[in-house]
């Protein structure tokens, strides 16, 4: 019984220091993915013909399970590539990422791959799986000793119409140029 | 002193990073402000061990990381394995250690298999790690993969029922300065140094040193005989051409002043005595391997290493030099991945007689080992169903051949899910403790003659057996809770016994060569041999639960029931019972870790081990607290209390005459990174 006891101790007095507002040290892994998102948009280049306009917004897209909650909201705020302001969409897993710029696939969706076989150029698709750049993804996160790298398939950029600029490329963990 | 010099420390290094590149964690969108090389460098907080390869394994495998390690505050290495589930770490006394994995728990732990980096520190002269001289820098281990049951398959003999594996980290993510140095009442002083640097051209090193003293435990006697010395210091190259090939060299060396109490026999007057000393423990090691990647994914890795050992005790010492050769391939065919290799290892060990109580005869030995393996990964349904298949084939110059075969299934419902079940197979190889080993002890004196106990040579020692049957269950639960179950049944044969060899009789000659001759002596024999057998049924539970972003709580619960047996028709020195109640039947922890407002952590563990009634020794619980504020400028300050909830408390019965209690003990560090 002081084992239950004592347990008990240790939980509520955890419980009581969890109320308290923390300042986590490290940012969380979709905290630093979400900035990436954010930095791509600089180093890729979409031609100016798939916006409709000068002032159509530049869509990143979270395909399905949104992992980054309003992170990656704030961070897009009073953003801009060019003349377009960056807006975050959210759409249902499986829904085709037309007519948004960047489109990010979670880990949890396993089909991803017919969903980007389907996308039209000019999106920039980004995923988590390992199998995404086979699957016909152009960037995928890896977590490599607790930091965020990401590998790029300038096949996929190629048939997707986007430019990657070498700087993007020169920081990539790996790039291939197979399909 | 320490407090001046500290503050000047600090004024330098708050002067020199005035700078700080480092963006303020609670608020994200500052990361927007830096570049893509400095985001590709920030090291993040993962939400749960669950992204790790070691979650869709068919393996009760644990993995403690670096930063385990580091926030529970413990400053060795059988104190940092305390985290894992299934892991019995009982401290016998300031320096020695029993370490078991799901039963079976000794000095040694003849059934456990510890590698450093791909090293096997397992020794073949006793059986067992010697855990007080396996050590490095702490801040530098990547983690360690924790495998309960056997691993003998891949890893080899005498990883019956766990594998340890210590693994550091690459020298890519050691780049800088780290220096710490600190002080408590058992922990009396340590420092630790680190530097890390790069050409540039894809070859980065580091080089590293560490001395702490530390005092003895609680003695009932007060005749504190553990207090404890030593210094390391080591070296690691990592080089890449490209993504083809990586080049690994690395090396330690170490000297130590352990103390201890040991119980000496002779057959020449005093016949026994126990002898508090210092046992003078050195050595060095350096390894080298090289690992190919081939464009379609298939690799190849080719290792080496040298490993020196000194020990001079007070009532024995060996000098031992080990050269191993590894090859491992791995290659993938369509729904199949083929992992196979082989292995040579070559052991001299001389071992250096102190007293007649205790001798390997012949003293001079070159133990050797002969590996080689297969084992293939079926896919059955893709991403769902696998297979594998595999064994192990080996030789020793104890053992002509065996083999250690296994079977694991694995099944993913769900990408969140993973049930798995095996069968294995697993040999402890016959040791030179087993084999050539002349153990005495006196017993006093009966009719006038000196009256003794000798464990005898057994040239026919036949390895230990076990098939073991396992299951197990992992599953992550929303996005913050992870649950790992295993469960495990072991049938083990053969097992190490400690038999009574015939009737007491008048000895006038010794069987071993002694230049000294011997007085007439009575003598009860005895022998190693393999006349226990039995079954191990037990599991362990182990959750994670992040439940906010600056919290984390894991915990686990393992349960273990031994049921061992003598074979008919044999007399035993050593009783089942006394193996049996060896081991704790219940081990449960928990341990918080919080990151608080202004850069404060605090990470609280409650441990409980049911009682060791061979040891006498009585269930316990104990926590440890830390609590660490970093600055901004990355000096971190540290406070750490362990074993606090009594002044001292017992865990294992190893040396000769009393339990020595583990005190509780504080420490303060100073440490910073640049």
């Amino acid at each position: 019984m002081p084992m239950v006891t004592r347990l008990l101790q240790i939980v509520a007095a955890c419980m009581m220091l969890a109320g308290a507002p923390a300042n986590a040290q490290n940012p969380t892994e979709y905290d630093v993915k979400a900035a990436f998102l954010l930095n791509f948009t600089k180093f890729v280049e979409w031609p100016e013909s798939v916006f409709e306009s000068p002032s159509a917004p530049f869509r990143i897209c979270i395909v399905g399970e949104d992992p980054f909650g309003e992170t990656l909201d704030k961070m897009v705020e009073g953003e801009k590539v060019a003349s377009h302001k960056l807006v975050v969409d959210r759409l249902k897993r499986g829904s085709s990422a037309g007519g948004c710029e960047v489109a990010f696939y979670t880990k949890a969706d396993r089909n991803a791959a017919q969903s980007i076989a389907r996308e039209a150029p000019h999106v920039l698709t980004v995923g988590e799986t390992d199998e995404f750049l086979h699957e016909g993804g152009v960037i995928r996160f890896v977590l490599d000793h607790n930091r965020v790298r990401f590998d790029v398939s300038q096949a996929a950029a190629r048939k997707a119409e986007l430019k990657v600029s070498s700087k993007l490329l020169n920081v990539a963990r790996r790039v291939e140029d197979e399909p | 002193m320490r407090s001046s010099a500290g503050r000047a420390a600090l004024l330098l290094l708050l002067a020199l990073k005035a700078a700080s590149q480092t963006p303020d964690g609670g608020n994200p969108t500052s990361l927007k402000q830096l570049s893509i090389e400095q985001l590709s460098q920030i090291e993040v907080t993962s939400p749960s061990k669950a992204p790790t390869p070691a979650y869709r394994s068919p393996v009760a495998i644990y993995v403690i990381t670096g930063e385990d390690i580091r926030r529970s505050g413990v400053t060795t290495l059988p104190d940092a394995l305390r985290l894992a589930p299934g892991v019995e770490v009982a401290q016998i006394d300031g320096n020695k250690w029993s370490i078991g994995i799901r039963g079976f728990g000794t000095r040694l732990s003849r059934s456990v298999l510890v590698l450093i980096d791909g090293r096997s520190v397992y020794t073949p002269l006793f059986a067992g790690t010697y855990w007080e001289v396996q050590d490095t820098l702490l801040e530098d281990v990547d983690r360690i993969e924790v495998i309960r049951g056997p691993g003998g398959t891949i890893w080899g003999p005498n990883a019956v029922n766990g594998v340890i594996n210590i693994i550091t980290k690459s020298t890519k993510d050691t780049q800088g300065l780290y220096a710490s140095a600190g002080g408590g009442n058992v922990e009396q002083g340590f420092a630790n140094f680190r530097y890390g640097g790069s050409n540039g051209e894809g070859l980065t090193y580091r080089v590293y040193a560490k001395g702490y003293t530390r005092g003895p435990e609680e003695h009932p006697d007060r005749d504190n005989f553990d207090d404890w010395r030593g210094a390391q210091s080591g070296f690691r190259v990592d080089w890449s051409r490209g993504e083809r090939d990586s080049f690994t060299v690395q090396g330690d060396v170490y000297k130590e002043d352990d103390g201890e109490r040991v119980g000496v026999s002779s057959y020449v007057p005093p016949s026994t005595v126990n002898v508090d000393g210092n046992a003078d423990l050195s050595g060095g090691n350096v390894l080298a391997r090289w690992t190919r990647k081939f464009d379609n994914g298939d690799t190849f890795q080719f290792q080496t290493y040298y490993d020196r050992t000194n020990r001079y005790e007070p009532n024995l010492g060996e000098r031992r030099d080990t050269f191993d050769l590894d090859y491992i391939q791995q290659t993938t065919r369509g729904r199949q991945v083929f992992r196979y290799g082989a292995g040579a290892r070559a052991s001299n060990g001389r071992f250096l007689e102190v007293a007649s109580g205790l001798v390997f005869d012949p003293a001079n030995v070159t133990d050797y080992l002969l590996t080689g393996f297969l084992e293939d990964d079926i896919t059955l349904v893709d991403r769902k169903l696998t297979l594998m298949l595999g064994s192990k084939f080996l030789r020793t110059n104890f053992t002509p051949a065996d083999f250690e075969p296994s079977v694991r299934l694995m099944w993913t419902p769900t990408e969140k899910q993973t049930i798995w079940a095996s069968f294995t197979h697993a040999v402890r190889t016959p040791s030179r403790a087993d084999e050539d080993f002349y153990l005495s002890s006196f017993l006093g004196q009966s009719n006038g003659l000196e009256l003794f106990a000798r464990f005898n040579s057994n040239p026919d020692f036949a390895p230990e057996l076990m098939n073991g049957y396992e299951v197990g269950y992992r599953k992550l639960i929303g996005k913050n809770f992870y649950l790992d179950f295993a469960g495990f049944f072991n049938h083990y044969h053969d097992l190490f016994s400690q038999d009574l060899d015939g009737s007491p009789f008048l000895e006038t000659a010794l069987p071993f060569p002694e230049p000294v001759e011997p007085p007439l002596h009575a003598l009860i024999p005895a022998q190693f041999r393999n006349d226990l057998y039995g079954q191990t049924t037990g599991g362990e539970i182990a959750p994670e639960w992040k439940p906010t972003k600056y919290w984390k709580l894991r915990g686990s619960y393992s349960y273990l029931h031994m049921d061992l047996k003598k074979a008919s028709g044999t007399a035993l020195g050593g009783t089942p019972q006394s193996v049996e109640g060896s081991s704790p039947q219940h081990e449960a922890d928990v341990q918080s870790s919080f990151d608080l407002p202004k850069r404060l952590q605090l990470d609280l563990i409650y441990r409980f081990v049911s009682g060791l009634p061979a040891q006498s020794v009585a269930a316990y619980s104990t926590g440890d607290a830390r609590i660490a504020w970093r600055t901004k400028s990355h000096i971190e300050l540290s406070v750490v209390g362990r074993n606090l909830f009594q002044p001292f408390h017992v865990e294992y019965l190893g040396d000769p005459g009393t339990l020595v209690g583990i005190r509780r003990s504080l420490y303060v560090t100073l440490a910073w990174m640049r």
